[in-house]
């Protein structure tokens, strides 16, 4: 994958191999397991069988962030757990995508407390922003097949000559 | 027994079930000190969900603070506001109509339900059970549903207001609630069928988490915790609140302290919250659903410590009241946070996998542990 | 006569009867009281009734020795400690007060025991009586700053180890020790200037 990476501009080998590996990875994203608080109640009942996400890929959930690609926080972050959290974030290994579930781990939520990060991109790069208080699974499977969209527009090619060509 | 002396010198080993863990139910942390594979000690650590909810409530007015309560134990959110609008009630002596009584005791009930096909659920999955997880989730969305179709919410629920309830029941509700008890009880048996005389689930899960009544009771355990261990107490037969008294029931206790016990304690619980939903769909009388309140509540100066009978243990809310729209001080008494006391109880002297099954038995939430 | 003519004399009677009752229950003897009255009469400071509940106020120097005497004596039975936690009155010369919820399983009987201390001062642990108080004389400490005698691991809890202050405390600010920095980011969101850091995830970079 390095040999190929940031060589060419965009042309028709780097579409074709961009579509493949992109679809590759948009079809089996791996989440790692973790669950912080009542979203993660949500994001379990999405597992389960009536909304159903292995549809899309996602069934595998991956206890070891060395395994998983994609890390749903959901649930309020503490400041005493974002430490935790951004541990976890650099144990994962390259292409990583983050979705912040819900209202706590995108602003805080209703806790505008001592304790609460607010928002969990304060320490962290996040792709997906899923509001709800909980987000309903329909909304989390919402939010991932947004997360699909976003890994469909990703290139091998490199942005230096892109950006030349145009 | 001959004492075995051992060849090896061995060393204590330090290990660390980490906040990220598939089997800790969220983020709880605990570090173990093993021989082998057998448990010296352990040290829990927990505050990793501290949101200040105490501190929160003291800034927001009575009603406001209700949405946080849903908050705490996110698998019965129900049952929190029954304890937290029962509280005020009390701190303000307003009496609520018998239709909402009833009503608030069907509701509670189901959330007993949902919060046991919960613990059910997980529990199995984490012995190593996984058909249960899904049948399980099945009837709990159908329980979520109901809940959907009478509060608008599946999870945090901010049902019922201080005073009776925010709406009536809608047209239909009383025929669903009643197919969904009459499809529940042939599924509990399913579950039962694949469980209770598994040689698996035995091995895994009896002489596990042993706990005698003293212990219990000088640490403080309540619920089905407690009733594992021989104890009969239940909050809802002892200090009846919100109309449990003209309800027919029995209390599940069990004999042998262990985690099996508690395991059909819980089962059988489920069974008696179904008897007590037919009874109020039986009975459920017409009227108001909400008393009169003021528009802007302002209790009295004084203090009260209410409590209910929570899925998972005495739930308590301590109110202290400066006679303004705020609370003083707002304190919950979470049942989970006394019960995870005796966790390095129960696992002394067993291995690493019964950690496992001791912390499905315990059947906390961080969400209440932590607040 | 109209709805709100007869609401408020509705409200009126039942205050007069709610200050009836209240001065009934005054006369009311709780059993528990009665027999704590006859050993420790001098350390009892205060009896409340309120919405049926009994509250008694003692001195911190007989904590201890009531709590054995609730938990041991056979007319009293208090062998569970529901809840134990703190309040905070900041105006006032002894600031902190503990309370104690105690329950008779036996018995089904309540009752709640309150002491008060300066800033500062340490009162006695009540876990040699009950186990119980471990984990709640240490979140009261984490979050009061409440110190308890012979504890048997007086340290943080809830908050993070390093953390300074006791956030339950009245003068703690609810946003914690940076409202300034959340304030000021609300600020620059009113005003459009806020920056947000955006994911280049389209176009791999050169090394």
């Amino acid at each position: 994958m390095g040999v190929l990476d940031g060589r060419f501009g965009p042309n028709i080998l780097t579409n074709t191999l961009d579509f493949c590996f992109n679809w590759c990875r948009k079809s089996s994203i791996w989440p790692l397991g973790c669950g912080f608080a009542c979203c993660a109640i949500e994001m379990m009942s999405a597992l389960a069988s009536r909304y159903d996400i292995s549809r899309f890929g996602a069934e595998v959930m991956r206890p070891s962030p060395r395994q998983a690609d994609l890390l749903i926080v959901s649930g309020t972050i503490t400041l005493k757990m974002a430490p935790v959290l951004r541990r976890l974030y650099d144990q994962m290994p390259e292409p990583k995508w983050v979705i912040a579930m819900g209202s706590c781990a995108s602003c805080g939520g209703p806790f505008r407390t001592y304790s609460t990060l607010q928002g969990v991109d304060r320490v962290l790069p996040v792709d997906v922003y899923i509001p709800g208080c909980p987000p309903r699974p329909e909304a989390l499977i919402f939010g991932f097949m947004k997360l699909q969209d976003k890994i469909m527009e990703m290139s091998i090619a490199s942005k230096k000559k892109a950006e030349q060509k145009s | 027994m001959k004492k075995i002396e051992p060849l090896v010198d061995t060393q204590e080993m330090v290990i660390n079930m980490g906040p990220q863990h598939p089997s800790t139910h969220g983020v709880f942390r605990v570090i173990l000190y093993l021989d082998g594979e057998t448990i010296m000690d352990c040290k829990p650590v927990i505050g990793y969900l501290h949101r200040g909810v105490e501190k929160l409530g003291e800034n927001l007015t009575y009603p406001q603070v209700q949405p946080i309560t849903d908050r705490m134990d996110y698998l019965a959110s129900p049952a929190y506001n029954l304890g937290y609008v029962g509280a005020v009630e009390k701190l303000m002596g307003i009496e609520v109509p018998p239709r909402a009584e009833y009503i608030r005791v069907m509701i509670n009930e189901l959330t007993r339900i949902a919060s046991h096909l919960v613990w059910l659920g997980t529990h199995a999955l984490d012995v190593g059970a996984m058909t249960i997880f899904f049948y399980c989730w099945r009837e709990r969305e159908m329980v979520l549903d109901l809940f959907e179709r009478y509060c608008g919410a599946r999870l945090t629920t901010n049902t019922f207001r201080i005073g009776g309830l925010q709406q009536d029941i809608p047209e239909g509700f009383i025929e669903e609630v009643q197919d969904f008890i009459n499809l529940l009880p042939s599924r509990i048996k399913d579950y039962e069928t694949i469980l209770t005389s598994n040689r698996i689930w035995l091995n895994r899960l009896k002489n596990v988490g042993i706990i005698s009544a003293e212990e219990a009771i000088n640490l403080g355990l309540s619920g089905p915790n407690l009733r594992g261990s021989g104890v009969k107490w239940d909050l809802r037969k002892a200090e009846p609140y919100c109309g449990y008294e003209k309800f027919d029931f029995i209390i599940p206790t069990g004999e042998n302290c262990d985690s099996y016990d508690r395991y059909v304690i819980r089962l059988e619980e489920m069974r008696q919250s179904i008897r007590i939903i037919q009874q109020t769909i039986d009975g459920l009388p017409g009227g108001d659903i909400r008393a009169k309140i003021p528009k802007v509540l302002k209790p009295p100066v004084g203090e009260i410590y209410h409590r209910v009978e929570a899925p998972k243990g005495e739930l308590g809310f301590y109110i202290y009241s400066d006679g303004s729209t705020k609370p003083y001080r707002f304190r919950v008494r979470a049942p989970s946070f006394v019960n995870l006391q005796s966790f390095a109880t129960m696992i002394k002297g067993h291995l690493v996998a019964d950690v496992i099954a001791v912390i499905g038995t315990l059947d906390f939430v961080l969400g209440e542990v932590d607040r | 006569m109209t709805d709100e003519e007869k609401d408020s004399q509705d409200t009126s009677s039942s205050e007069s009867e709610k200050e009836t009752e209240k001065q009934e229950k005054q006369d009311v003897k709780d059993p528990a009281v009665e027999a704590i009255r006859e050993r420790f009469s001098d350390a009892i400071l205060d009896v409340t009734f309120f919405a049926g509940e009994v509250t008694v106020k003692i001195k911190k120097e007989s904590l201890l020795e009531i709590c054995r005497f609730c938990h041991d004596d056979p007319r009293l039975r208090f062998d569970y400690l529901a809840d134990l936690c703190g309040l905070d009155f900041p105006e006032q010369e002894e600031r902190f007060i503990v309370v104690y919820q105690l329950y008779s399983i036996e018995k089904n009987r309540r009752l709640r025991l309150k002491t008060s201390l300066r800033e500062g001062e340490a009162v006695d642990s009540v876990t040699p009586v009950w186990g119980t108080a471990d984990w709640h004389e240490r979140e009261t400490y984490d979050l009061f700053g409440i110190t308890f005698k012979n504890h048997p691991n007086m340290e943080r809890i809830l908050m993070p180890e390093d953390w300074e202050g006791h956030p339950l405390r009245k003068d703690y600010p609810l946003e914690g020790p940076n409202k300034e920095l959340l304030d000021d980011e609300l600020k620059q969101f009113q005003e459009g200037t806020l920056k947000q850091h955006y994911t280049e995830t389209a176009f791999h970079e050169e090394d």
